[in-house]
């Protein structure tokens, strides 16, 4: 029932290609004899499901590269677990396993963090960037400008700008006159910047164990969490493989995550 | 500061089209900056809040735009969206949706619908008696600090909008007072963007924000800000309220002396209460060509 279901609605013009081979037929393939032509048939189906829902990501700054690798894991776990006998569509099973492992994935890169302020990396760059264009072209530019000559996402500009605002209290910094008096200046009232870059939730035990990472796993963490890179602009910054960092990330966040559950 | 006594919250009312999508994901993104969220709960949040909006996006209103309304609460049990709109109603409910092709992506009929429930702890579809669809998605946090969470999560969400309205403008309710500090700036900015004002323009906006938003006093009680932008060809208006009547007459006479791309003017609410209204320029002084770059 199901694969005719299945070849019923594919014939409404899905982009699946066409192949020889009922899916149910290759899942028995792969799972019953272990064939492996037929998971690959599998993998090659399924690649555009997996490949959309990475795309669903890219409002974070994970390059699409990782998100889709990590959604290709995704699908091979659930071609390897999809029990074609219990009557659920391969896809309805296939999602929440995929998008589970994605989520699996943005907690070990360390989202598991507050949201962070915007970047300071980020808002200096915008600072740069909009002085250089302004040398260039002798007029302020645009944010769509700044965008294209940053290369960057419009939204990840407008979050440097915000992250910017903490640079530029200053001129606030005049005492302000309110209804009930004199009240201080500005700044202290200000609450657009307060703890604009204090992201992590540091409380003393995790301080501690902070202390003793090592130096420059310390300087990825902090690249990483605070200045808001990802792992292949802080490969390129310190000068490994965007793996290395990685597996530095995880096992420095593996010793926070360890002291913090001890405590 | 003075403690926050309500639970965060944010209703915006906006068009369905699909360049405010961005803009409902600002908002959200705002909102979590401002009560701690986690960015692994907020990528849930906005992935899930996007393919419902999407989804009115492309087929509540068959091609055409209409309101659309997003409703957020903070919780004790987590973080409460509902995403509505006046159109068709569930064009395709759940079983139907799900016996569509993987190949196919027409919003909840294609992936959205599998997105939102694999990413939210709770979701349901419904047909408000008022006619449209409502989605309603519950995602669990973890706690969330009590100042922020209401005692219930029951939105009881009223009507979406007036009327099915193809209006430009943007409305947006937002509490307490730290919410909208980190959520209207950011509606502004993403507009102005849109509007391809220059960075001089958006320095204007981040200072009149922080002196509207930086202090409370200037707020009437109940601090539920309420604002609605207007963008248009050359500019960009906002009216806000409700304030004292002091703190919209002070604004309005510092904004007008300071920045000349800025026109306010204020217009009693009620009582004690003043709204202020904004235009600001795109261009102050000389034209600057767009589209350069």
């Amino acid at each position: 029932m199901d694969c005719t279901s299945y070849r019923a609605v594919r014939g409404r013009g899905g982009p699946v290609q066409p192949s020889t081979g009922e899916p149910r037929d290759l899942f028995l393939a792969w799972q019953g004899d272990g064939d492996r032509h037929a998971r690959e048939e599998l993998l090659r189906r399924y690649m555009p499901l997996a490949r959309r829902l990475a795309r669903r990501y890219t409002h974070s700054s994970e390059p699409f590269e990782d998100l889709l690798q990590v959604a290709y894991v995704g699908l091979l776990h659930a071609i390897d677990r999809y029990d074609a006998d219990r009557g659920l569509r391969f896809a309805a099973f296939a999602v929440p396993t995929i998008l589970g492992e994605m989520r699996r994935y943005f907690r070990d890169a360390g989202w598991a963090l507050h949201v962070p302020r915007a970047s300071k990396e980020r808002a200096l760059e915008v600072r740069d960037a909009t002085e250089e264009m302004r040398t260039l072209t002798g007029r302020s530019p645009t944010v769509k400008q700044l965008a294209q000559y940053m290369e960057r996402e419009l939204e990840q500009v407008l979050d440097g700008m915000l992250a910017l605002d903490a640079y530029r209290t200053r001129s606030l910094d005049a005492p302000r006159t309110s209804d009930d008096g004199p009240a201080g200046s500005y700044t202290e009232t200000v609450g657009c910047d307060d703890e604009r870059f204090e992201l992590i939730d540091c409380d003393a035990a995790i301080c501690v164990a902070l202390s003793e990472i090592a130096p420059r796993e310390r300087l990825i963490l902090r690249l990483r969490f605070v200045d808001d890179l990802t792992q292949s602009e802080i490969a390129a910054r310190v000068g490994i493989s965007q793996m290395q960092v990685s597996r530095l990330l995880r096992r420095s966040l593996d010793r926070l995550r360890a002291v913090a559950n001890q405590s | 500061m003075t403690a926050m006594e309500s639970p965060a919250r944010m209703r915006l009312e906006l068009s369905s089209r699909a360049e405010n999508v961005p803009l409902v994901r600002q908002s959200l993104s705002g909102l979590a900056e401002a009560i701690g969220l986690r960015r692994v709960e907020l990528n849930d949040v906005l992935t899930a809040v996007t393919e419902a909006c999407n989804n009115v996006s492309l087929h509540a209103y068959g091609g055409r735009e209409g309101p659309l309304a997003v409703e957020l609460l903070a919780g004790e049990s987590g973080i409460v969206v509902s995403v509505r709109d006046s159109g068709v109603g569930l064009a395709l409910d759940a079983d139907m949706a799900s016996e569509l092709p993987t190949g196919v992506d027409h919003g909840l009929g294609g992936l959205g619908l599998p997105v939102i429930r694999a990413l939210a702890a709770e979701s349901d579809w419904s047909e408000p008696a008022g006619g449209g669809t409502e989605v309603r998605m519950r995602f669990a946090t973890q706690p969330l600090a009590s100042q922020w969470t209401g005692p219930a999560c029951d939105l009881g969400v009223p009507p979406a909008t007036e009327a099915a309205r193809a209006s430009d403008a943007i409305v947006a309710a937002m509490a307490p007072l730290a919410v909208a500090r980190a959520v209207l700036p950011r509606l502004m900015q993403a507009l102005a963007a849109r509007l391809h004002f220059s960075i001089e323009r958006h320095e204007d906006i981040r200072r009149f924000m922080c002196a509207l938003l930086g202090e409370p006093a200037n707020w009437a009680a109940p601090a539920e800000v309420r604002a609605r932008l207007l963008p248009g060809a050359d500019s960009l208006r906002l009216a806000v309220g409700p304030l004292t009547a002091q703190a919209a007459s002070r604004l309005s006479a510092q904004m007008g002396q300071l920045e000349p791309t800025l026109v306010p003017s204020v217009a009693p609410l009620g009582d004690a209460w003043h709204e202020l209204h904004l235009s600001i320029d795109r261009f102050p002084v000389a034209d600057i060509p767009r589209g350069a770059g």
